[in-house]
């Protein structure tokens, strides 16, 4: 079967720079696949050349088979949705126009009640209907983040009829969250993988949340797949020292009862303030 | 993942919105119409209102002609309030269009020199086109100037474009101080054409350059409206993508958008309103910030209302600024630009005097 997202030995250079190089990569159905690794070491730029923004140097993307650039982009967005980074917005768009915009550029139209339950549903989902009418710009970030998220769940709400094998791509989705709404965000993406059998690829900093939700841990490096596989085979204190440059301890206790937990000790990278974490 | 049964919430604030959008429509068509009246009633030559009526009834059945204000009402007072109708909206449009392609609300083609540039090239076709294409076509066809201007506007529109947009993102600081250096070149270059040029062609320089509707007449209303009428009947086909565009160009592509073909689209439709706007009025100034801008105000940013809210709101603004610029120094006229710009500067102070973190560069 092929996947609902497939990169083929992508490389991506920018300038002389290579940002990713060789990667192959590809999401099943209702699994989550979460990309970690060191700052600049490719992860967005991959999660970019797989939504099909990026277009690859060399190699290929395709969905269900086909190459990105032959699906029209109003299927593909009923196919996929992206969560980008930090969005921001120049306009007062109140919250809920935002959350509809996730319905504009898909192909068949909807009804007008239709799409009002649609974007009703996707920002309970995401716990902001209580903001539903309040100004986009004058949210904080994390609320902010929560309303992109309202937005892609709505889009794939409403892209579902046409196409059922879809992919969600979320980069950093967690990054300005509260715990409460970060552990909220990833039990939402993981019902959609469960659920709906959507594929999920996540980019994430955190380690410990990535081991929890991740069925495939992927780490990259200098735009480089290092390591590919389940988060307990994928974090050891080899992997994590080389990848990361940080010293840390994989607990084995806590790794035994709660699966893999990392938690860092000082940074190795000569000129990162060594030993500043010491004392944690 | 069921989806629960919704309380309505969301359907009840867009009916509300809705329903805010047509009282407000409604109220701003009521003006314009009553603007429209008193622009034909009013004026250096007194006519009795009822004599007016009369004369446009008349003229409304087709019948015959003997009135002494004929000519006042039907050839210099009704082609130019449809001119100003037809100039506002196209300016306050053009602006609204290139607030959502460039997603900042203080882009406008007065103030990053695609007007000036506009106003350039019907300058170059003023001064130049005597010397260089009347041998060639002997009289200047009327259509040479409005062509330049539109080429002018399309022309500075292209170059901010290029010169602010790297790798698929546009610079918004980029494009502000771009568009001063545009202005300023095409200013410029308006200068050396007033140095190169005679009398008869300084006086058409100076009315380019200040804006006046002084000039309308049926052939003026009937070689743009061609241009503006149809402008204004695609726009609405820009909505979902300039909505979309707000939240950037990746992300509008994300949500299975066009965005070149949008893209494109905005640009071409900017130039055309803006380069017809100028063939015909001039530089006139502002119209294309302040309008949408008080249009989001009031109705909020969704571009499927501000793009009609818009058009409504600059054939409003232009008008009224034309009835002053008739009236304030009867007989004399002021020049329009006069009028917008005193209105519209000290809105644009103000606008960036309220403007939180949230909004601008």
């Amino acid at each position: 079967m092929s996947a609902i997202l497939e990169a083929g030995e992508v490389t991506f250079r920018i300038g002389g720079k290579i940002l990713v190089e060789a990667a192959s990569l590809a999401l099943q159905p209702g699994r989550i696949t979460i990309l970690v690794g060191p700052n600049g070491a490719g992860k967005s730029t991959l999660l970019r050349l797989m939504s099909g923004e990026l277009v690859p140097g060399s190699g290929q993307v395709t969905s269900l088979g086909r190459p990105l650039p032959d699906i029209p982009v109003w299927q593909l967005a009923c196919r996929r949705a992206v969560m980008a980074q930090a969005a921001r917005l120049n306009f007062p768009f109140a919250v809920h126009e935002v959350v509809r915009l996730g319905i504009e550029g898909l192909g068949p139209a909807r009804s007008g009640g239709e799409r009002s339950r649609l974007v009703e549903t996707a920002l309970a989902q995401a716990d902001m209907l209580g903001h539903a009418a309040r100004d986009y710009q004058t949210l904080s970030g994390g609320e902010q983040q929560r309303v992109q998220f309202a937005r892609v769940l709505c889009q794939l709400m409403a892209g579902r009829h046409v196409e059922p094998q879809q992919a969600l791509l979320l980069d950093e989705p967690i990054a300005s969250l509260d715990l409460c709404h970060q552990l909220g965000l990833m039990d939402a993406a993981q019902n959609l993988a469960r659920d709906q059998g959507v594929a999920v690829l996540a980019v994430l900093h955190d380690l410990n949340l990535a081991a929890r939700y991740a069925d495939d841990l992927v780490a990259m490096q200098n735009g480089r797949i290092v390591a590919r596989g389940t988060p307990d085979a994928v974090f050891d204190d080899r992997l994590l020292s080389e990848v990361f440059g940080i010293e840390n301890r994989c607990d084995d206790q806590l790794r035994a009862r709660f699966g893999p937990f990392v938690l860092p000790q000082f940074c190795t990278i000569a000129g990162r303030g060594q030993g500043a974490g010491r004392a944690a | 993942m069921s989806e629960p049964i919704t309380s309505g919430l969301i359907a009840t604030l867009e009916r509300e919105r809705k329903r805010r959008a047509g009282l407000v429509l409604a109220l701003a068509l009521a003006a314009l119409a009553g603007l429209a009246l008193a622009s034909v009633l009013r004026g250096a030559i007194a006519v009795p209102p009822g004599e007016a009526l009369d004369v446009l009834l008349r003229a409304f059945r087709g019948a015959g002609s003997d009135g002494r204000h004929d000519l006042v009402i039907l050839n210099i007072r009704l082609p130019r309030m449809l001119l100003a109708m037809m100039v506002g909206a196209g300016l306050a449009l053009s602006g609204a269009i290139m607030q959502g392609l460039f997603r900042n609300p203080l882009a406008d083609p007065g103030l990053v020199g695609v007007l000036a540039g506009a106003a350039l090239a019907a300058g170059a076709t003023i001064v130049l086109g005597d010397a260089l294409l009347a041998p060639a076509l002997g009289k200047l066809p009327f259509a040479v100037l409005p062509a330049g201007a539109f080429l002018g506007g399309l022309a500075s529109t292209l170059l901010l474009y290029a010169i602010a947009t790297r790798q698929g993102r546009t610079s918004i600081a980029t494009m502000l101080l771009a568009g001063i250096a545009l202005g300023a070149l095409a200013g410029a270059l308006s200068g050396f054409l007033a140095f190169l040029s005679d009398d008869r062609q300084l006086r058409d320089l100076a009315f380019w350059s200040l804006g006046s509707l002084g000039g309308a007449s049926w052939t003026k209303v009937v070689a743009v409206a061609p241009i503006l009428l149809p402008l204004m009947l695609a726009a609405p086909f820009l909505a979902r993508g300039l909505n979309a565009l707000a939240l950037g160009e990746a992300e509008a592509f994300h949500l299975g958008l066009k965005v070149q073909r949008i893209k494109a689209m905005a640009i071409l439709l900017v130039a055309l309103a803006v380069g017809a706007s100028v063939a015909v009025a001039g530089m006139i100034g502002f119209v294309g910030i302040v309008v949408p801008h008080l249009v989001r105000l009031v109705l909020g940013p969704d571009h499927r209302l501000l793009l009609p809210a818009s058009a409504l709101g600059g054939a409003i603004l232009v008008l009224a600024a034309d009835l002053l610029a008739r009236t304030l120094a009867s007989p004399a006229e002021l020049p329009i630009g006069i009028i917008t710009a005193a209105i519209g500067a000290p809105f644009f102070l103000w606008l960036l005097l309220r403007r939180d973190s949230g909004i601008g560069p």
